[in-house]
């Protein structure tokens, strides 16, 4: 079990297999591959640094520690269903602690920021509103959005990934896109302050 | 800012990148977490049985048991020999009648 050698060139779909059969050198070339990738989709779902950290980690060790989830037969690219995963860990995830998102989500980004001290404000400004208003939307909508728009998922593929039906995932975005208008039309102008949009 | 380009904004978004240990660190983790091995199912266990029981290679099986059959009954046979040759002896001892 697990002697047989696992190669970078190998697919995917190959290094489950091997996964499957113990192989702790397949799965390090998988993790090496996608921890980038699924990181942004963490952060994008999450918003915040750290908890897409925890969701990639625990995502992947879910996957080490019970690879027969991986079901071959079924006929998914490995990353459509790695996404499943993520999440179905992220509504784990707010099962277990409702915790809203802080500012502070995106102080690893603003410590790399090469920008001046003007622009970097400008930016920092910028993010905030964009990071509140994902924030604000209901944690499917805001999946839906990441799937969908950051993570360049047809909306078929979506569906499946959420586990809901093709219309209810076009609804989701619709609702998710009117959530944001409404949060931009009511929080751009900087006299009138913040306030949340509706949901 | 054009509020009615959502599209444009949402692309502003940026993605902060992971600490470059991420990857290893998931790694190790997992090197001292152990994997769970999958259930026996039905299927594999009666397969097993079978495994037991169904000769892998009849021909051969035969061969063996051929020579071990030979070879025994030679064994055995020498052993009837001595057996014949106690017996006579015995009754060479009881010529006498005393039995």
């Amino acid at each position: 079990m697990g002697s047989v050698l696992a190669s970078a060139d190998d697919s995917d779909e190959s290094l489950m297999r091997l996964i499957r059969s113990g192989s702790h050198q397949a799965f390090s070339i998988l993790v090496r591959r996608h921890t980038d990738k699924f990181f942004g989709a963490a952060f994008h779902m999450t918003g915040s640094a750290s908890e897409a950290e925890d969701l990639v980690q625990d995502a992947f060790l879910k996957i080490w520690q019970k690879p027969d989830i991986w079901k071959e037969d079924k006929g998914a690219k490995f990353t459509t269903w790695f996404y499943r995963i993520l999440v179905n860990q992220n509504i784990d995830r707010l099962r277990k602690r409702q915790k809203m998102v802080s500012d502070n989500s995106m102080l690893p980004y603003v410590a790399d920021s090469a920008a001046g001290p003007e622009m970097e404000t400008a930016v920092n400004e910028e993010q905030r509103r964009i990071e509140n208003a994902m924030a604000v939307l209901p944690e499917r909508q805001r999946t839906a959005i990441t799937l969908c728009f950051y993570e360049g998922l047809s909306n078929a593929e979506a569906a499946d990934t959420m586990g809901v039906k093709l219309k209810a995932l076009e609804s989701l975005l619709m609702r998710a896109k009117a959530g944001l208008r409404e949060y931009m039309n009511h929080n751009m102008n900087p006299l009138q302050g913040e306030r949340y949009a509706t949901r | 800012m054009q509020h009615d380009n959502l599209n444009e904004w949402l692309n502003k978004r940026m993605t902060p990148k992971a600490r470059p240990d991420l990857a290893e660190r998931i790694i190790f983790t997992a090197l001292h977490s152990g994997q769970e091995k999958p259930h026996a199912a039905w299927g594999s266990l009666w397969n097993d049985l079978m495994s037991m029981v169904v000769i892998p290679h009849p021909s051969v099986v035969v061969a063996t048991g051929i020579i071990l059959g030979v070879v025994i009954g030679m064994q055995t046979g020498e052993g009837l020999s001595m057996l014949e040759q106690d017996w006579s002896s015995f009754l060479d001892v009881n010529e006498g009648g005393w039995l």
